[in-house]
């Protein structure tokens, strides 16, 4: 017996020993076909250039962002401005490289609240299903009836204007998007043999979805979550252009965006900079975001 | 004795045909065509209070100058000039106020505005009391009653001055019609039916986009208007209602950005109107609450610590005036009190040291501040700076103007809040705010020393001695920082070359009852 048993590997620690290696040539397939895709290259070098300016805005930014100066109000880009300076006299070039801070930040916290929030809920409703996948579906529906930007809005009126607002206010709009996403694969994920053979083989529920489930829906997650961070982006610019975002003096593209407005046609150079950057950084991220979804699509393997 | 003063008919009736006259010796009017304006908010829920409820925004009070008429206004040289009162008698000082009135003058539904009607407005406002947010200008008035179909006689309580406030102060009394406000019921509001150059009909009304008055055939001012329709659009953006008036989509525009007012200048065909400020930039401090209960945190936060001068330099690009005074330099009997809040950083940190505050426990508030004109961020972001300086601590909360004037003036929920507030005719108007348990008192304040220098003044009957009590309550304001300007709040008007016989009143009126347009 003791031969005999020893002779046939137990299946999950077959899986568990094969994982590594598997993992690591997937990732290096994905790797490849990623690499084949100039422009998600280009999207790639965008966000690293961003996320190192935001990381190291206090060395980059030749200014404080605050540091109002009424003698050099509205100047022209020059050697001390290279982007010229706003009607309080501010560096505006000070105010972009820490404006990605605020950009970056509540991209990423937004989406990972609402990833946090929407995969369980994705992964319990599609396992489960019953009634409560019924009624937090519907829920889903709900939110996702509402126009973007209007729901927003509404969510930060009721809330008050301020970043952390916003960043809840998105993260709820986004909420649905992965829940849903999540619930799709688990549902075709969960009918699979290897999901059934933890069932034969006791594991615990939560063991199932965390390590067999969940990693097999991974690939749209990401991509949901790289388009979700570009338009997070826009969002928070969009509600700071409003008013109902990141309020002033923080150094903010949206609001520096529609401040600066007022004089686009004396001083257009104090506007279009903000534009610019929005544009670049959620360029990048749609960019990254293609590139993600050609290379884990595994039907455009070749 | 009773002492009689009598302003004769000549007078008025100079005045009066000077509003028409006065721009036609150069070209002779033509009459029809539309007037294309764009203003920068709607009229507050298409209602026209007439002053007897709530404040209805400024919006409203031009649109209803067009539709109603007063018994007195105020002409082109701001001073008290006949409309539905031809001539008028003010007897024993101001105890009583006769007015004789322009004979078969109707209102928009064909009812006579006789002394009937006049008395029926008055006793209208009388009778709401303190539901009228203007009541304290109106306090002092007893009775009106109708001397003959043509005259009526105003008594007051006691002596006081009354025309002033029913020439000017927030577009006065207006006069409506007894018959469309019982007619209309509740909706009277909704539907004003006045005597004015033009009629106003609901259906015509599209909520936050469009208002449109159309020409009173039956107007009482000969020749009068020339205008067949004006059309009102609700333009939000000033960067995109300064680009209509650029590209002749609108004719008039209401309010011009300061911050746009170079452009405005190189437009060719443009004519920009602009006079000193009638409206301060105010920064209210609430002295019901910390921190501002404390006089050397005012004197300190509201005076040595704000450079005012950097704000009127940087963020109106030198059009506006650095203001100490609670009144802007525009109105009558002004005094220029900057010297006695120079800017003195370290003056106002020994202020704050001696209230109790220092590095270790600095003084911390919020600002809330509209997002309705860009210039208010820009000069809380400023007074952030300013301030830091002197060891304060600034929080800015920028809401818009629904939320905000809940906030700040309906529940006085705020410690400061930043608004450009009340454009006006002289002291007394801005009285609304100071008596104690007035609902408008909105910055808290009890000064049994304002109260009473304000009714010395609407008891004097003498103007120079008027000046001399309005010069010694802007002392009183600035001398206890009860009241903290910033600057004035510079007002500017554009309209295109064509448009002519209109008279700029900086904000106090927009009437359109004399312009016409010079084109084919």
């Amino acid at each position: 017996m003791a031969t005999v048993s020893s002779s046939i590997p137990a299946p999950q620690n077959a899986a568990d020993e094969s994982a590594p290696s598997r993992l690591r040539s997937t990732l290096h397939i994905t790797w490849l076909r990623f690499l084949r895709s100039k422009t998600a290259l280009v999207g790639l070098i965008l966000i690293c250039c961003l996320l190192a300016t935001a990381l190291l805005a206090d060395v980059l930014a030749p200014y404080s962002p605050y540091a109002v100066d009424s003698d050099a109000s509205l100047s022209p880009p020059s050697q001390a401005h290279p982007l010229g300076t706003d009607l309080l006299g501010r560096d505006m070039l000070s105010r972009i490289i820490y404006g990605s801070r605020i950009s970056l930040y509540v991209g990423f916290t937004s989406i990972s609240l609402a990833v946090f929030v929407g995969i369980p809920l994705g992964l319990i409703t599609g396992f489960y299903g019953g009634k409560f996948d019924l009624i937090a579906m519907r829920f889903m529906d709900v939110i996702l009836a509402f126009p973007f930007y209007l729901q927003a809005i509404v969510i930060m009126v009721i809330l008050g204007p301020s970043t952390t607002n916003a960043i809840i206010a998105l993260s709820i709009e986004r909420i649905p998007t992965f829940a849903r996403i999540v619930r799709g694969s688990t549902l075709s994920v969960r009918e699979m043999p290897y999901v059934e053979a933890t069932h034969a083989l006791a594991f615990s529920a939560l063991r199932t979805l965390f390590r067999h489930v969940l990693p097999n829906c991974l690939a749209p997650i990401i991509v949901a979550a790289t388009f979700s961070t570009a338009t997070a982006i826009i969002v928070e610019a969009t509600l700071s252009f409003l008013g109902l975002g990141t309020q002033p003096p923080t150094a903010s593209w949206g609001w520096d965006l529609k401040q600066n407005l007022t004089f686009l046609e004396m001083n257009a150079w104090i506007t279009v900079f903000p534009g610019i950057s929005i544009f670049l950084t959620v360029l990048g991220f749609n960019l990254l975001g293609d590139g993600l979804r050609d290379a884990l699509d595994p039907r455009l393997k070749q | 004795m009773k002492r009689r003063s009598f302003i004769a008919g000549v007078t008025a009736a100079a005045g009066l045909s000077a509003l028409p006259w006065r721009f036609a010796r150069a070209e002779t009017p033509k009459s029809g065509g539309m007037l294309k304006v764009a203003y920068a908010s709607d009229i507050h829920s298409g209602r026209f209070t007439l002053n007897r409820e709530g404040p209805p925004g400024y919006e409203t009070f031009w649109v209803s100058n067009n539709i109603h008429n007063q018994l007195v206004t105020l002409g082109p040289d701001y001073k008290v000039a006949p409309d539905l009162a031809q001539s008028w008698e003010v007897l024993g000082d101001g105890a009583e106020y006769v007015f004789n009135l322009h004979e078969n003058v109707k209102f928009h539904d064909g009812t006579d505005c006789d002394a009937e009607a006049v008395k029926w407005n008055f006793d209208d406002m009388i009778q709401r009391g303190k539901k009228s947010w203007v009541y304290v200008y109106f306090n002092q008035m007893d009775s009106a009653e109708v001397v003959d179909k043509h005259t009526v006689k105003v008594k007051m309580k006691e002596p006081a001055a009354l025309l002033p406030a029913l020439a000017g102060y927030f577009g006065g009394v207006p006069i409506g019609s007894p018959t469309a406000v019982e007619k209309y019921g509740e909706e009277w509001n909704r539907h004003p039916v006045g005597t004015g150059a033009f009629t106003y009909d609901i259906n015509d009304y599209r909520p936050d986009e469009k208002i449109v008055l159309k020409k009173n055939p039956n107007y009482f001012k000969p020749g009068l208007p020339y205008l067949d329709e004006i059309e009102i659009s609700v333009i939000k953006d000033p960067l995109a209602s300064m680009t209509a008036l650029r590209t002749k989509q609108i004719d008039f525009l209401q309010r011009v950005n300061p911050q746009h007012v170079p452009i405005i200048e190189r437009a060719k065909g443009v004519v920009l109107e602009t006079a000193p400020e009638r409206m301060p930039l105010v920064c209210f401090m609430n002295m019901r609450k910390p921190p501002f209960d404390d006089v050397r945190v005012r004197q300190a936060i509201g005076g040595f610590g704000l450079n005012r001068k950097e704000v009127a330099q940087t963020v109106f690009q030198n059009r506006a005036t650095p203001l100490v005074s609670i009144l802007p330099p525009g109105v009558q009997d002004y005094l220029d009190l900057n010297e006695m809040y120079p800017y003195d950083p370290e003056k106002a940190k020994a202020l704050l040291k001696e209230a109790g505050h220092g590095p270790d426990n600095p003084v911390e508030f919020e600002l809330l501040l509209n997002n309705d004109a860009p210039f208010f961020s820009d000069a809380a972001t400023l007074m952030k700076s300013q301030y830091e300086k002197i060891g304060v601590k600034m929080k800015l909360t920028m809401m818009d103007k629904p939320a905000f004037l809940d906030r700040f003036l309906g529940k006085y929920d705020y410690q400061m809040a930043m608004e450009d507030f009340g454009a006006l005719v002289d002291i007394n108007q801005r009285s609304v705010s100071f008596f104690r348990g007035a609902k408008s008192n909105y910055g808290g304040l009890e000064s049994p020393e304002i109260e009473d220098l304000t009714m010395k003044w609407r008891r004097e009957p003498d103007e120079a001695k008027r000046t001399e009590i309005t010069h010694d309550m802007q002392r009183a304001f600035a001398k206890d920082m009860l009241w903290c300007n910033i600057t004035g709040s510079p007002y500017f008007q554009a309209y295109q070359d064509y448009v002519k016989g209109y008279h700029f009143m900086n904000q106090l009126y927009v009437r359109w009852e004399t312009t016409w347009l010079n084109k084919a």
